[in-house]
């Protein structure tokens, strides 16, 4: 008698035991359903939220500065030509500059860009005028240089000019051309005849 | 014919062990079905949802929404001219015209404009722009809305800076 209880419990830990290995397979796929799916949801929601982080942007460094030290508008018919001395009164080396000029009075802007017009072969970098090389900042502060741009097709009207410095830098290991808008300075020109 | 103590054959454990075998089927099948359930559900709330949200825009890396803040340019208009210098480092690919007429408001894409050569990739840092645009008589205020490209899953796509990025001129 005690005998048959024994065997009945033992056939009925062994059934459960087979159903408790039955039921394991489901939980695991379970756990690993739930666990991919979590993580491809964080994936997928942190490439998203990533690009609403606000980055620093790529910002000229703060004391760059350059001043036009000469401008000399040269008139004559044969040789209309603008010369300009540009100097670096700031802190840090500048790569080249955008150079506008307006050929109407009291115009706010001066939206004639006249960098292709430079003499000087070899200084154009895409619509820039550049000091040295074309990946480095070639005026070192404190230095200066002259520039001379050939205007005959604005006909002696030019009343305004501005320049906007740039610079090489580095940005996130990557070396890259900035525009320093707020070293931008302005002049207004008169034309000359030498010898007049 | 073999018979134990309780007067079961084999053929009786046989037949259970059987029909045992076959009741663990179920649970496999069940756990498949729920898989397969699981996930045809979860692709069409993703394929409903997807079409719920906006499309996200970057440009730099970034959310185009935010590049629009380091948008910098200049903006002037004298006697049906209109000039713009991109003085910042953000390339403007195209402009967005919104103009009032006494609180009513029309909005025109620069290209929109007779005679306006804008250029193809847009103002690059340092570029210019002059032409005459012909507004309506009547009109007092002109907002110039910057229009920047960026890349979505879909390829390039333009986007409209909002109000706030937009530079005011009074006529």
């Amino acid at each position: 008698m005690l005998l048959q209880v024994n065997r009945k419990k033992e056939m009925g830990n062994k059934k459960r035991k087979i159903l408790a290995d039955k039921c394991g397979i489901s939980i695991v796929i379970g756990y690993i359903l739930l666990i991919s799916v979590s993580i491809v949801m964080s994936i997928l929601v942190y490439q998203w939220l990533k690009t609403y982080v606000p980055r620093d942007t790529p910002q000229c460094s703060e004391g760059t500065s350059v001043l036009i030290k000469k401008v000399l508008y040269d008139c004559t018919e044969e040789n209309e030509e603008l010369n300009l001395t540009i100097k670096n009164n700031g802190r840090f080396s500048v790569h080249g500059f955008f150079i506008h000029v307006s050929n109407k009075t009291g115009e706010e802007l001066a939206v004639i860009d006249i960098s292709s017009n430079v003499t000087i072969e070899g200084r154009l970098s895409g619509n820039s005028v550049v000091f040295g090389g074309l990946s480095d900042n070639g005026l070192a502060p404190g230095k200066e240089e002259t520039f001379s741009f050939d205007v005959r097709e604005y006909g002696n009207k030019l009343v305004k000019i501005e320049i906007i410095p740039t610079r090489i830098q580095d940005v996130d290991g990557k070396e890259r051309f900035i525009s320093c808008s707020d070293a931008k300075v302005e002049e207004t020109i008169t034309c000359y005849i030498p010898n007049q | 014919m073999i018979k134990n103590k309780r007067g079961r054959n084999r053929n009786f454990y046989q037949q259970k062990k059987f029909s045992e075998n076959r009741k663990g089927l179920s649970p496999v099948i069940t756990t498949v079905l729920l898989i397969a359930l699981v996930i045809v559900i979860i692709s069409i709330i993703f394929l409903w949802f997807r079409g719920m949200i906006e499309e996200g825009v970057t440009k730099f890396g970034k959310n185009i929404k935010l590049v629009c803040d380091d948008v910098e340019f200049e903006t002037s208009y004298s006697s049906g001219t209109l000039n713009i210098v991109n003085t910042g480092n953000i390339p403007i690919f195209s402009i967005n015209l919104k103009m009032s007429q006494g609180g009513n408001y029309q909005t025109k894409e620069i290209t929109e404009f007779n005679g306006i050569s804008w250029p193809i990739s847009g103002l690059n840092q340092g570029g210019t722009f002059s032409g005459n645009i012909d507004v309506n008589s009547g009109t007092d205020k002109i907002i110039v809305l910057p229009v920047l490209i960026g890349t979505s899953s879909k390829g390039k796509k333009t986007y409209i800076c909002e109000g706030q990025y937009g530079k005011e001129l009074s006529i």
